[in-house]
């Protein structure tokens, strides 16, 4: 094994620390309406899938960098991409991409449903600069995530879990609050 | 699981279609969930269900894997340069959010089942072997561990959703729920299920009265008329 490339560390280390940083303030983000709140349940159960996935991501890293580099962390750093290194690893095999798959679909959606409960919070935004009326459904509408915290929510699905962003986003929003206002613009056009 | 699945296969088709399709068809919508949201949502999926099908030693490889992440960011980071237009949305949106739900379901479950038969076949139509294969293909390596207990976790996370969402109905449908989890995997429930949320909201303000305090009927419209 090669002596620790001192130089190459210390260039690598501000990407390292900046990628942990991001995400954990990432999750920070999403962890802080919960617990304004003193809901719980819903963050735990968050974090408890980003420390399980992280744990999984070191070892990946450790394993592929014992595999790949034969214990040279200067050849290592410089030649070997994670990212694309560990999708490899999830699509290669059949029974394996049957697992991988459903989660990147089911990603699909959950980026969607963001879209649709931002688009459901500003529509309310919106109205409630016309009614008295509206303003109590402002209130509601915080429980939507704005568009900056939506923003950090697939920063900690991304680059820590993506079930850590389903649980925070599926804590926070509810199928009322977002279908409400749709529904009373098809009462609407119904009357 | 998946090969129990397989025979149930119509019997899912039917129920996919049938009733969110004809309900939709009743609300007549003109309006459309915005580009922004829309083909990003589908061309990441397209990405995604492509990712096996090219050589993981290509540079096309790892464009397609930008290409994923980045569509797949679109629809959220799009909000905070584009402002939702309440004219554009505006009527029956619900039925356009449904159909993109609807059309994710279909999808998801036509993958599920190509899937299916797929590893079925490799697994020469035992259901025994798939089920031992698929159980080692959960923990190949950590990166698939990672991925696979993600998933895992997604299908609690979905499950958990809809019983806060439904929990009136989830002593009667938790079999129904827990059993498609395990059958058709999260990728295919959430959307299925957030299509049919949107259906069974559609029919319930379809059959809502007008309420009278807040807006004319008709008959009192008709009045005014008349003696304007």
């Amino acid at each position: 094994m090669s002596s620790l490339p001192t130089d190459l560390l210390v260039a690598k280390l501000p990407w390292w620390l900046g990628y942990h940083v991001v995400v954990l303030y990432a999750v920070f983000a999403s962890l802080a309406p919960f617990l304004r709140r003193g809901q719980f349940a819903w963050p735990l159960a968050a974090l408890g899938c980003l420390g399980l996935a992280w744990y999984h991501i070191y070892s990946f890293i450790y394993d592929d960098f014992i595999e790949t580099s034969d214990g040279d962390v200067e050849h290592y750093l410089n030649n070997s991409d994670i990212f694309v290194n560990a999708y490899r690893a999830v699509t290669s095999d059949k029974f394996g991409w049957g697992w991988s798959w459903q989660l990147l679909a089911w990603t699909c959606t959950v980026c969607f449903r963001i879209w649709e409960a931002i688009s459901a919070r500003q529509e309310r935004e919106a109205g409630s600069t016309k009614s008295s009326e509206g303003e109590a459904k402002v209130d509601e509408a915080m429980e939507l995530p704005t568009p900056l915290q939506s923003v950090w929510l697939i920063v900690a699905g991304f680059f820590g879990a993506m079930s850590t962003c389903g649980f925070f986003l599926f804590g926070r929003i509810s199928e009322k609050s977002s279908c409400e206002s749709l529904s009373s613009r098809v009462a609407k056009l119904s009357i | 699981m998946i090969a129990i699945n397989d025979p149930l296969l119509p019997i899912y088709l039917q129920f996919l279609i049938s009733d969110p399709f004809h309900s939709a068809l009743a609300l007549k919508s003109s309006a459309s969930v915005p580009g922004h949201a829309l083909f990003p949502t589908f061309l990441a999926l397209a990405t995604i269900l492509a990712t096996p099908t090219i050589p993981s030693d290509s540079t096309s490889y790892t464009y397609n894997l930008i290409a994923m992440h980045l569509l797949l960011a679109v629809p959220v980071v799009a909000p905070l340069f584009v402002r939702e237009k309440r004219d554009r949305r505006n009527e029956g949106a619900i039925l356009d959010v449904f159909a993109v739900y609807l059309l994710l379901a279909l999808l998801t479950f036509g993958y599920h089942v190509y899937t299916s038969i797929t590893l079925l076949y490799a697994s020469y139509w035992n259901p025994a072997a798939l089920v031992a294969s698929l159980i080692r293909g959960f923990s190949l390596n950590h990166a698939q561990s990672s991925i696979a207990s993600d998933a895992v976790f997604a299908a609690v996370a979905t499950l958990l959703y809809i019983r806060a969402n439904n929990p009136d109905k989830w002593t009667k449908q938790k079999v129904f729920w827990i059993a498609n989890m395990v059958m058709l995997g999260p990728a295919v429930v959430l959307p299925m299920w957030f299509a049919m949320t949107r259906v069974e909201l559609s029919k319930k303000v379809a059959e809502k009265p007008v309420d009278e305090s807040k807006s004319p009927s008709r008959q009192e419209k008709r009045k005014v008329k008349k003696t304007g």
